[in-house]
């Protein structure tokens, strides 16, 4: 300060002395302002999105179709009956496949397969039959499914298809493996293992921008490559397609397989 | 002016140094008014490198761990150190053909692995790409349709790749992070300093930061834990996948492969001859993300193809 001011010292109020009076509130100011550092709100606070919930039944580990037991059984009128507990009386010999009076939910469409008895034995409904008359229980019944597809039953076998829970090493007993019923109906393969459904939420961490692929942007990606952009235009020119720019995603515009679903 | 002598000036000038050097404390010390002297224990402080640990000090520092678990969580958990097994080398495979983006693996991880549900902290990250070609550059993991999987769309599923060549443990200043004989790459919570040079390094983007104080709904905590897994962390310490090991190193199944509707995923022993993940290994197309970088992962991803889609009902 003195430095900048290099006035003698002299009976007559000095501008430093002037100054005093202003600079008299810099000392309780620092101690007003060390008293809000200390007590005072915190300075950052980080920003927290909301969190997005997730009931446990979302993440069950249970197979997507429930087999019948060892003995199967399955229940009617309220009943939990074994097969055989009905089939000792009601023979049904030989069993119709269509315009079923009990079992109406079934509906058989596998392939080539057309009557009940292709794989349920007639005589023993508890078990079911291969063609080599071998008697399988219904909780393995994949092996019975891998006697026509067999390549696919290979890797059952090895894991390589399917599903293995509890534990990894093929030696421990806790080991279980999804029985084929466990995922695919028998009854009708063709329909789908799996159908479309909701997904769990996806990362909602705080982020700067709307990424690409958002539900409030385009779900195209856009076309940052250059070298991309270049072929795409060039193809235009050749009269393939009639899009004008081709670093933004192209809409209305027939897309190869892009139909369905949309 | 002598240094001796006190006029107003040098009272005033002073007396400002003063507070604003109290004040520059202040602000340097403030931080600490939020620290829980309950938190404070000789035994954290002194407590050794995970590898140095004997016996004894590992038990003391369970225990330790234990007690500060039941004092956030109001739970006590089953916590202990699991050891790798001999003969043991993890692999894990997946198809990519057969994930669907459905999310369930990254939310049981979530639930199995005490991960922070606020601020959010997901070990597995499922990339949306079109259908086609592997192409990261062109994914998208913020993907929110009304069902999946979406049309011409294809998923990858993406955490840690257990390298067994792992550039995150090279640059860990001080060790913290390292290779299990079984291949799980690990890191010590207590001996992390939050440096974050193992993130940068990852090329599969797979290491998560604490950058808050991990937020876990008491009645949501896995008491099932382990040293090395799944107890709860801190503030200011990185995390990852690490394979379930707390589950693994027990026989069991990693709580992503349980979870899986479609069975996409397989885990295993790759030493043993019959495990899911040799015959994979030896016998599907393998895909390894970023061969090029030289990591060497413990994840594969495999084509299964030839049975048609499942999914679609064409498969024979």
């Amino acid at each position: 300060m003195s430095s900048l001011n290099p006035s003698p010292r002299t009976t007559r109020p000095s501008p430093a002395v002037a100054r005093g009076r202003f600079t008299w509130f810099l000392g309780p100011g620092f101690f007003l302002l060390a008293a809000w550092f200390l007590f005072g709100p915190d300075l950052a606070q980080v920003p927290i999105p909301e969190r997005l919930e997730v009931t446990s039944n979302r993440i069950s580990i249970k197979p997507l179709r429930g087999i019948v037991g060892e003995p199967p059984t399955i229940e009617i009128g309220g009943y939990r009956k074994t097969c055989m507990e009905c089939h000792r009386i009601f023979l049904s010999d030989p069993p119709k496949t269509h315009d079923l009076k009990q079992h109406t939910h079934i509906r058989l469409d596998h392939g080539p397969l057309e009557s009940c008895v292709d794989c349920h034995d007639l005589k023993d409904r508890d078990r079911l039959l291969t063609k080599e008359k071998e008697k399988i229980p219904f909780t393995r019944s994949s092996y019975l499914c891998a006697k026509c597809h067999e390549r696919i039953g290979e890797d059952w076998k090895v894991g390589a298809h399917g599903k293995t829970q509890k534990a990894w090493d093929p030696k421990d007993p806790r080991m279980r493996r999804f029985e084929c019923a466990e995922c695919h109906n028998p009854h009708r393969p063709v329909e789908p293992a799996m159908q479309p459904f909701i997904p769990l939420p996806g990362p909602n961490t705080l982020r700067m921008t709307k990424p690409h692929g958002t539900p409030e942007g385009n779900h195209e990606v856009e076309i940052l490559d250059p070298l991309e952009k270049a072929l795409l235009i060039g193809e235009e020119k050749a009269g393939h397609g009639a899009a004008h720019d081709a670093g933004k995603p192209r809409e209305g515009e027939p897309h190869p397989g892009k139909g369905e679903g949309r | 002016m002598s240094a001796s002598e006190m006029n107003r000036r040098s009272f005033l000038r002073g007396g400002v140094g003063a507070a604003g050097g109290l004040a520059a404390f202040a602000a340097a010390v403030s931080p600490l008014k939020d620290y829980d002297p309950s938190e404070l224990s000789i035994g954290k402080f002194l407590q050794k490198h995970y590898k140095e640990m004997t016996k004894e000090e590992m038990e003391a520092a369970l225990k330790r761990i234990a007690d500060d678990v039941e004092r956030r969580f109001e739970v006590r958990p089953h916590l202990r150190d699991v050891k790798p097994m001999d003969g043991v080398e993890f692999a894990y495979a997946l198809d990519i053909g057969r994930c669907i983006g459905c999310r369930k693996c990254v939310h049981a991880c979530v639930v199995e692995n005490n991960q922070s549900r606020s601020p959010e902290i997901q070990y597995i990250r499922v990339l949306e790409m079109p259908k086609g070609a592997i192409d990261v550059e062109k994914s998208n993991h913020y993907y929110d349709h009304e069902k999946v999987p979406a049309p011409d769309k294809s998923y990858m599923p993406v955490q840690c790749h257990q390298c067994a060549n792992p550039p995150c443990c090279k640059v860990c200043p001080v060790e913290a992070t390292w290779k299990e004989p079984d291949g799980i790459v690990v890191i010590d919570y207590d001996w992390c300093i939050g440096c974050r040079y193992c993130e940068a390094a990852c090329p599969y983007w797979a290491r998560r930061f604490n950058f808050a104080e991990p937020g876990i709904p008491k009645d949501e905590i896995n008491p099932d834990m382990a040293y090395l897994s799944n107890r709860p962390r801190h503030k200011g310490v990185m995390e990852k996948c690490h394979f379930c090991l707390h589950r693994t190193r027990e026989g069991r199944m990693p709580a992503c492969l349980e979870v899986c509707p479609v069975g996409a995923r397989k885990f295993g022993n790759v030493l043993d001859p019959d495990s899911e993940v040799h015959h994979i290994l030896k016998t599907k197309r393998i895909f390894i993300l970023k061969k090029d970088v030289g990591t060497l992962p413990r994840f594969f991803y495999y084509f299964d193809d030839g049975y048609g889609d499942s999914r679609k009902g064409t498969g024979r």
